[in-house]
């Protein structure tokens, strides 16, 4: 420093028996003006950093450049290998299948990454064999705890000898040259990592330059390439542009008779022919009792597959798949059709998706089968049962109700600090929230009475995230007894808060009884009918299933309130809860869909209610700490909420991408239904947006440590979390339920949303209220 | 306390007079004895300094007997094929593969000590860390023998490494759940490895200054790096410490779970559910646990080291043994409701013939070790008495060597053909391997023992007048 005018500096070492002591001698001699040039210890000791003035490492920064580095490598390797130098169908999957790189992408990224940063440490710490270690003092990998300073100008050593024994130290000595390790100064320390990046080009340069040097990718094996790859043989309905009707399939030639003895149909396709047919063909078949069970036979046979067994398309196959939506037979449009027509279009195909089956159904059958879907057609009344996406009816839309809107409402009126007194936040609070529940609940009613099935779902939504809620403030709560972390005590309070929630999460729940025939297909009169169901209604029915929601939240409640109030039984809680929470998300999400399963899913449902329970804690902390109502919550704190919101956020990412992964690579078909409606039709956005909400973007955001402690960006990634919950639950219950119809938001969900904020509130705050009130007594046991 | 105060009053406030009775936080230091830092050097180091006594040289002879015994069953195999075992075309993975799970499973604890419990600021884990990571080494070298062997051709075993080749373009399959295994197991290793080095290095510079003569002195100046303790280095070494830990997490749910992808992502029922790889990190967390504790209890009654694993560090271990024990329960009771409840004929028929079929004795003993005599944790007592806690850990490890059993056996003996129905039993190759593997992790763990310090004493220091807060 300043001290080197013609003297050669003079260094000191003093040696301590407690950290503690040496901590105070550096302090006080850094206030003297010292150079403190560094301390030597058997184990680090906090708070040294920032007593000699050391700036935090950058080799967090080194670390995220490997595992980019890392993670490219990997992609690199498996998309090049798999799709260009070795092209191998393997499992029917294609060439570039992104999820099933993810396993090695990931375990490549952590290893290039960790190694890295560790040689990066070596390198900048120069940490390599040394025969001669410089001896500063024997005990320093023992017990002895000692700084090594430069004599400040002007003051003796026997200045520094005096301060260091009133300081505590042991022995203070001057030090000779060659005891002091210098820094490693090869390379400036912090353009190691990148210098050690650099070095790696090479080597993923020679990698990449390999397949140019074989002759074999040139010229490549015979064995793989082209014919061999592609299967030949086309199917029928395959495109073929080099034949005359520009597929597969092709018509007998003009004239021919086929070997039935039938005479040709004087009928081309179209919709003209077809009307033409309706006015001048005339069924030939009278509805006897034998025409008339042959025409079932060949309709369950041929035609119920997708139009369903009663035409209505309830059993139909393809639309619980979500696939298609076929016209509804029974519909008073197919009604109004000639016979001749619906034969037309059994033997020609539909205006739409339906192929012909005039080469399949002789034409005999085909007149039956008309015969039998008059039947079908008189003995249904098809007001009731028409719900299908074919006449679905318009959504009612609100173009003022954006979700971000209503989102940041909250956080823009809370974070502003000038609300002074508790009463009249929570008087400002009370009122909006109020009038969010009362509008929320408006528009679910007016959606019940336009478009029940709707409606019902977001009664669903909304009632299961408010259970969510509840319970996730509640498990945090019985983790936390239990575990006897001390961490977050200071945000306790709104932990205890949340489970108020679960009654009015609970009322609306069995609010469902009266519409749980609009989404839960067990719940239909007709479900006794379906096979695929069959077996499973003593498990999903009426009674058993509401029974199971009351003594859920039943549980839920009583025991809920032991932890809050007594702070006992929160180990029993969590036991039980693990149960019940999981036949929960079968019961109500899984059920939607009852031919689905998948053993992961309460899993899955635990994930997302977990992730949102961190994000509505850091929110609530972070909002009562700018009002003044949490004052000791510190930064620390939020970077432990931080850390949780990541760690939770990253983990819901690791379960659904177990779900996803082990569903799409088995391929059985039952199971890819609900996963292949998403990513086959209009809903392929939401479901990687649902990714980038609850996984990509909080990675991102809170990947740093400056990030995890900033408010801003945590109440930005929280916000981001709640927004992709519930898109999650929406994902989970909509595409089911509206059978493949594309997804909207309409009134009902505006409502659910306003209902679960409103409801939220109201239903927090005083318990909240009671909790910080200092006027107001304190439950105790 | 003034009346305001006492408002303000939070539960977790009112628990802690409740834990101090119980003997939690404040009352108990983690290590005991009231010791000087010289006094933790002296006793960490000296074991590796002295002539082990006869009590170790007996338990290496008998761990080495077993090594031989394993390593004369794996020649046997190698040189006259894998015909030696007593696999079938209907049961192909058994004996041996059922073997691999269980060792990485255990080899999950070490990692899960050293990385998570270092993240949560879990300080009892100090005294510990060190052994599990080692077990987690020698565990993972167990592991890994397992799969090898099974190639039939072992000498060929290099082919699973993607590398360029003059056969063409030929290259591993990416897509494959074995190739997933072989880059996790290996990347496991190595960072495992890397951790546990790193944490020596403070250590090792001990050891070398300590060192008397010139070889050790040479051995152990090439290992501790030119370590001398200096704050600078202390503080990279304490963010690169983190950042391994941070990365390690991920990785060790990564390994079992790419592990439960060899079965999951087949169409074989039993094998097939999504619920796999969450539920065997919880069996792999749970067993590893479990052997941590059947170790470390050995360890700390041999080494006279009662004063640093303390009975609070072994009370601390059975809890997350209770917590995984029920989540493995939980699974055991999902995929049975799920097999009802998918309707899948299949499914039922394979839940039902792992309860009642022909290998009902192992399920039984796999739901009573795992499930059913963990609940005795529930008992203070039982928490705290360590040799009770040494046997109830023993059935874990038996009771997670079965569920791998039933898992890989039941799901196979019963093949959707009924004509390709087969029994399964096991060779005396076969076990004779999986005793040798047994005595690989103890003879490796022995050595350990004796030639490095099993704790980490520079951690231990800094825990020595920790005040819990």
């Amino acid at each position: 420093m300043r001290s080197t005018d013609l003297m050669v500096p003079t260094r000191f070492r003093a040696s301590f028996a407690e950290p503690g002591l040496l901590l105070e001698a550096v302090k006080r001699l850094k206030l003297d003006g010292y150079r403190v040039l560094d301390t030597y210890t058997p184990f680090p000791v906090h708070g040294m950093d920032e007593a000699i003035g050391l700036k935090p490492s950058r080799l967090p920064r080194a670390c995220l450049a490997f595992a980019i580095l890392g993670l490219a490598i990997a992609l690199g390797l498996q998309i090049w290998t798999s799709a260009y130098d070795y092209p191998l169908i393997v499992g029917g999957k294609p060439l570039v299948s992104l999820p099933a790189f993810v396993p090695v992408a990931f375990e490549l990224t952590v290893l290039v990454a960790g190694l890295g940063v560790v040689a990066s440490l070596f390198v900048v710490s120069g940490m390599r064999p040394k025969f001669k270690v410089p001896d500063l003092h024997p005990g320093v990998n023992d017990d002895r705890f000692v700084v090594a300073a430069e004599i400040r100008a002007g003051a003796s050593f026997a200045v520094v000898q005096a301060m260091m024994a009133d300081l505590g130290a042991v022995e203070t000595d001057l030090l000779v040259d060659d005891q002091m390790q210098k820094d490693s100064s090869l390379l400036d320390r912090e353009a190691t990592p990148l210098a050690l990046i650099l070095a790696f080009i090479p080597a993923v340069l020679v990698l990449a330059a390999l397949p140019l040097l074989n002759r074999d990718y040139l010229r490549r094996n015979a064995a793989w390439d082209g014919g061999m790859m592609v299967p030949v043989a086309y199917q029928s309905f395959d495109p073929a542009p080099f034949l005359p009707n520009g597929q597969v399939l092709q018509s007998p030639p003009n004239g021919t008779v086929p070997r039935s003895g039938l005479v040709p149909l004087s009928y081309g396709p179209g919709k003209a022919e077809a009307e033409r047919a309706g006015r001048e063909l005339v069924n030939p078949f009278l509805p006897t009792q034998e025409n008339f069970s042959r025409g079932k036979l060949v309709y369950e046979r041929s035609c119920a597959a997708c139009h369903g067994r009663d035409g209505d398309n309830n059993s139909s196959v393809i639309v619980a798949r979500g696939l298609l939506a076929p016209a509804i037979l029974v519909s008073p449009v197919v009604k109004a059709m000639p016979d001749g027509h619906l034969f037309h279009v059994a033997t020609f195909g539909g205006p739409q998706k339906m192929k012909g089956l005039g080469d399949i159904i002789s034409r005999e059958d085909r007149w039956k089968v008309v015969l039998y879907i008059r039947e079908l057609q008189k003995a249904t009344t098809p007001e009731v049962r028409g719900r299908s996406s074919f006449c679905a009816r318009p959504e009612h839309r609100s173009e003022a109700m954006n979700p971000n809107q209503v989102f940041t409402v909250p956080s823009r009126d809370l974070t502003k600090p000038q609300f002074p007194t508790l009463a009249e936040i929570g008087e400002k609070f009370r009122l909006a929230a109020v009038t969010l529940a009362v509008l929320g609940f408006l528009m679910i009613v007016v959606g019940l009475a336009t478009n029940p099935v709707h409606a019902w779902a977001n009664v669903l939504i909304t009632a299961f995230n408010l259970t969510c809620v509840g319970l996730g403030g509640l498990f945090l709560l019985a983790i936390q007894s239990t575990t006897g972390a001390r961490w977050s005590d200071p945000i306790l309070k709104a932990h205890r808060a949340m489970p108020a929630l679960l009654p009015i999460a609970g009322l609306m729940m069995l609010s469902l009884w009266f519409g749980a025939g609009y989404i839960y297909p067990w719940a239909r009169p007709e479900a006794h009918a379906d096979h695929l169901l069959h077996g499973r209604l003593v498990w999903l029915n009426r009674p058993f299933f509401f029974g199971r929601v009351l003594i859920f939240f039943a549980i839920w409640i009583l025991m809920g309130r032991r932890i809050v109030q007594h702070g006992k039984g929160a180990a029993v809680f969590i036991l039980v809860f693990g149960i019940t929470f999981a036949v929960a998300n079968f019961d109500w999400i899984m059920s939607v869909e009852p031919g689905w399963y998948s053993t992961i899913f309460a899993i899955y449902g635990f994930s997302g209610m977990f992730l949102q329970g961190i994000a509505i804690v850091t929110i609530s902390a972070i909002v009562l700490r700018r009002v003044g109502l949490l004052p000791e919550i510190s930064k620390a704190q939020n970077h432990d909420l931080g850390k949780l919101l990541f760690a939770f956020s990253c983990f819901w990412a690791y379960i659904w991408l177990s779900q996803f992964l082990l569903i799409w690579y088995a391929n059985i078909p039952e199971e890819t239904a609900p996963i292949r409606l998403m990513l086959d039709g209009k809903w392929t956005p939401f479901f990687y947006l649902n990714l980038v909400l609850n996984f990509g973007l909080p990675f991102v955001l809170l990947l740093q440590r400056k990030a995890k402690t900033s408010e801003t960006v945590l109440m930005v990634a929280c916000f981001i979390v709640l927004a992709g919950h519930w898109l999650d639950l929406y994902l989970m219950v909509l595409p089911p339920v509206l059978k493949g119809a594309a997804p909207t938001f309409g009134l009902s969900e505006a409502g659910g949303i306003l209902m679960q904020f409103g409801l939220g509130h109201m239903a927090c705050w005083p318990v909240f209220m009671k909790d910080v009130n200092p006027a107001q007594e304190v439950p105790q046991r | 306390m003034a009346p305001e105060a006492q408002a303000f009053a939070l539960p977790a406030e009112d628990l802690l007079p409740i834990e101090e009775r119980r003997g939690y936080g404040h009352v108990l230091p983690l290590i005991e004895g009231n010791k000087s830092y010289t006094q933790v050097t002296e006793e960490v180091f000296s074991t590796t300094e002295k002539m082990p006594p006869l009590k170790w040289w007996l338990a290496l002879s008998v761990s080495f007997s077993l090594l031989l015994l394993g390593a004369w069953a794996v020649t046997q195999t190698v040189t006259r094929g894998i015909g030696t075992w007593g696999l079938n075309r209907t049961v192909g993975w058994a004996f041996d593969i059922t073997n691999f799970v269980f060792w990485v499973g255990i080899g999950h604890a070490g990692t899960l000590i050293s990385a998570i419990l270092f993240l949560f600021r879990q300080r009892w884990r100090t005294s510990i860390n060190r052994a599990a990571e080692a077990m987690t080494i020698f565990a993972v070298m167990c592991a890994g023998m397992f799969p090898i062997i099974h190639m039939g051709r072992p000498w060929l075993a290099f082919w699973a490494t993607p590398y360029p080749n003059t056969r063409g373009s030929l290259w591993v399959n990416f897509k494959s759940p074995l190739l997933w295994d072989v880059v996790a197991i290996s990347t496991y290793f190595i960072i495992s490895l890397t951790f546990w080095y790193l944490g020596l290095v403070p250590d090792l510079a001990t050891m070398r200054d300590r060192a008397k003569s010139k070889l050790r002195k040479a051995i152990f100046s090439i290992f501790s790096l030119g370590w001398n303790g200096s704050n600078r280095t202390w503080s990279r070494y304490e963010t690169v410490y983190m950042l391994l830990a941070g990365l390690s997490t991920p990785l060790v749910i990564s390994v079992h779970t790419i592990v439960s992808m060899d079965f999951a992502t087949s169409v074989i029922p039993g094998w097939h559910a999504t619920i796999f790889p969450p539920y065997f990190v919880a069996g792999a967390v749970f067993s590893g646990f479990a052997m941590v504790l059947t170790l470390m209890i050995i360890a700390r009654k041999v080494m006279d080291l009662e004063e640093y694993i303390t009975v609070r560090h072994l009370e601390a271990m059975t809890k997350v043994i209770i917590a995984t024990g029920m989540i493995v329960g939980m699974a055991y009771g999902t995929e049975f409701f799920m097999a009802w409840y998918s309707g899948n004929s299949y499914e039922r028929y394979l839940f039902m013939n792992r309860a009642l079929g022909p290998f009902k004795w192992a399920y039984w003993t796999m739901v009573s070790c795992n499930v059913l005599i963990p609940q005795l944790f529930w008992i203070r007592k039982v928490r705290t008495t360590p040799w009770m806690i040494f046997i109830l850990t023993i059935f874990v490890n038996i009771g997670m060597w079965f569920e791998r059993f039933v898992i890989i056996v039941t799901s196979l003996h019963r093949d959707y053909l009924p004509s390709s129905w087969a029994m399964y039993s096991p060779t005396f190759i076969e076990v004779a391997i999986f005793l040798g593997s047994f005595g690989l992790f103890f003879t490796c763990f022995l050595i350990f023992t004796r030639l490095l310090p099993i704790i980490a004493a520079s951690e231990v220091k800094g825990v020595l007048k920790h005040e819990e807060h």
